[in-house]
């Protein structure tokens, strides 16, 4: 699945916060959407998850416009893990997760075949089939978002678009969590603070500033000493990670 | 796996089939007594045969127990059954659209418009509004307040979380307001049986009153069964939701609608009942978990329940008189609420 922006403009409240965006991920990559506070980079995402219309220019999939899409068709083609992994209820791990099978489902269908095994595939894939009868609110932050992932991998979309997924994990989570995410095969969209990790893991960033995108490609070629200084006001190492081998980059304030 | 029978909740899979058959018997069985129990009681074997020769069109035995159990018990417990079903189905409704569970169905000023109508009706009469009754005035006005907030907190269609609440409080007092100011220039006569009515009174039910909640709870609870799922998924937030795929825009302004009909008409039909709204939804969640396709349910059967119950208790605790049973929601609810807090350790 293929996501284009082109030149998305979208304000909250009247105040302008994305100006003219263009942004593509092609099928199976990794894109990283990284910028400072403020940036305007969840409001790009909820351009994409269809909560906040642009006020100008495209969002797509394939080519075809998301927004003249009907919902639950937009649902089947691209999930949502949101920042605030809270699901603001008494609810199961399983039904957590049988909710991604919603847009696959009509109003007075009950759960079938193809949705109970949809569900215990997303469980296993997040590892998180043992926990199915527990309540969501029990588990630890890093089993939240793993089961929020399972959510949407049940939707069986073929985008997924994440928020800061690594938000208020401890360092084990958060490396998880994002060697789990890569290892779908689907095209990602995510929004990341750590430097680190958008270079260690996308395939391509794009770096918003001020609601514009100031560069975009591959992780060694757009965050540079100099130009990571520019735009975050830190001074930058970037260098081969001494373990991985992946592209590491270490901040040190200006 | 085979977990999905064995939820974490209290009553989950194939167990809310027996909490909802459950709560059915209850209710039949709660119904037969608050019509047998009341200033005369009559056996239940007594209230059994008339209510099973109208049903089955066959001559009455009796005509004076006729005339108590059948043209004034069974429609009073009836309206309370139907009161306190859409009462709690408001509160579920309410609950969901501004994803508070301190939300009652008069969050939003709908009762204290309702009152205001009530009110206006008495004091100048009702030929100044075309000929509507008490109830017909109280839905009219509740209705408006409904509009007003609703114009209030939207922009472009959209409702805004951060207005709606506000914006129903503050309606609300304006029509309390309005609603005192009035009082005030009732006679003192008029006065008492008007405060009957705005603490809440099931007293003088009639055949007539049954129809309209009637069809307005069978209507929306099917329509809010059906956003069920919709429901649970705004429960994580708008975005959330709208990546499951819900449109979430038109789903809170339907959420808005039938919570506000459930509590005009209820409100317009027997007066302000406090708690029930707010109290069952949490107690059906309690048993069943957040998913609404259970609570609904769950919510319905309960509310009835309780307000039936609650009804009996108005007319025995101080007989002959009678209590408001807006008095009684609230003074058998309160503590049952802090019992609920406390077993579930404050959480929501």
């Amino acid at each position: 699945m293929r996501l284009d922006l082109a030149g998305v403009s979208a304000a909250i409240d009247g105040t302008p916060i994305l100006r003219g965006v263009d942004l593509a991920a092609a099928p199976g990559r990794f894109v990283g959407l990284i910028g400072p506070n403020g940036s305007g980079k969840s409001t790009l995402l909820r351009t994409v998850y269809r909560s906040l219309r642009p006020s100008a220019g495209v969002v797509s999939l394939d080519g075809e416009d998301l927004w003249r899409m009907p919902p639950r068709r937009a649902a089947r083609r691209r999930a949502v893990v949101t920042q605030h992994g809270d699901v603001g209820g008494e609810f199961s791990v399983r039904e957590v997760v049988a909710m991604g099978r919603a847009p696959h489902q009509g109003p007075l269908d009950r759960e079938s075949a193809a949705d109970r095994a949809a569900v215990a595939e997303a469980l296993e894939r997040v590892d998180l089939a043992w926990a199915a009868g527990r309540l969501f609110g029990t588990l630890s932050g890093g089993e939240r978002q793993r089961a929020l992932v399972a959510r949407a991998l049940a939707q069986r979309a073929p985008l997924l678009v994440l928020d800061e997924p690594t938000n208020h994990l401890d360092v084990r989570a958060q490396l998880d969590l994002l060697d789990l995410v890569r290892s779908l095969g689907l095209t990602l969209l995510a929004a990341l603070h750590d430097l680190d990790h958008a270079a260690a893991y996308c395939d391509e960033v794009v770096v918003l500033e001020r609601g514009r995108v100031r560069a975009a490609g591959p992780p060694l070629e757009v965050l540079t000493p100099a130009f990571i200084a520019e735009v975050f006001g830190v001074r930058a190492h970037v260098g081969e990670h001494p373990l991985t081998g992946r592209p590491h980059i270490a901040v040190a304030s200006l | 796996m085979r977990d999905r029978d064995r939820g974490p909740h209290l009553v989950s899979g194939p167990m809310t089939a027996v909490l909802l058959a459950g709560l059915a018997v209850a209710l039949v069985g709660a119904s037969v007594l608050a019509i047998s129990i009341g200033s005369v009681t009559l056996p239940v074997g007594t209230v059994w045969r008339v209510v099973a020769a109208h049903l089955t069109g066959a001559d009455s035995p009796d005509p004076l127990r006729d005339q108590v159990v059948w043209e004034i018990r069974t429609p009073r417990v009836l309206v309370a059954a139907l009161v306190g079903a859409g009462l709690s189905v408001a509160g579920v409704a309410f609950q969901a659209l501004v994803r508070n569970p301190l939300a009652d169905p008069y969050v939003l000023g709908v009762s204290a418009g309702a009152s205001l109508g009530a009110v206006l009706v008495v004091a100048v009469g009702a030929t100044a509004f075309g000929g509507l009754g008490v109830a017909g005035a109280a839905f009219a006005t509740a209705t408006a307040t409904v509009l007003a907030v609703y114009a209030l907190a939207q922009r472009g269609g959209r409702l805004l979380d951060s207005r709606l609440v506000l914006s129903g409080v503050a309606v609300g007092y304006l029509a309390s307001a309005a609603t005192s100011y009035v009082q005030l220039q009732i006679d003192a006569s008029q006065l008492h049986g008007l405060m009957f009515w705005l603490m809440g009174s099931i007293a003088g039910a009639t055949w007539d009153d049954l129809g309209l909640p009637a069809a307005v709870i069978t209507v929306c609870t099917a329509f809010l069964l059906l956003r069920g799922r919709d429901m649970n998924a705004l429960l994580a937030g708008e975005d959330a939701a709208a990546g499951l795929g819900t449109s979430v825009a038109a789903l809170r302004i339907w959420l808005l609608l039938a919570g506000s009909l459930l509590t005009a008409t209820a409100v317009s039909v027997v007066g302000g009942i406090g708690f029930v709204g707010l109290m069952v939804p949490h107690a059906a969640r309690f048993l069943v978990g957040s998913d609404h396709r259970r609570v609904l349910p769950v919510a319905l059967l309960m509310g009835a329940v309780f307000l039936v119950v609650v009804d009996v208790a108005t007319r025995t605790v101080d007989r002959p008189d009678e209590l408001p049973v807006g008095v009684f929601t609230t003074a058998l609810g309160v503590p049952f609420f802090l019992w609920l807090l406390r077993r579930r350790g404050g959480a929501r």
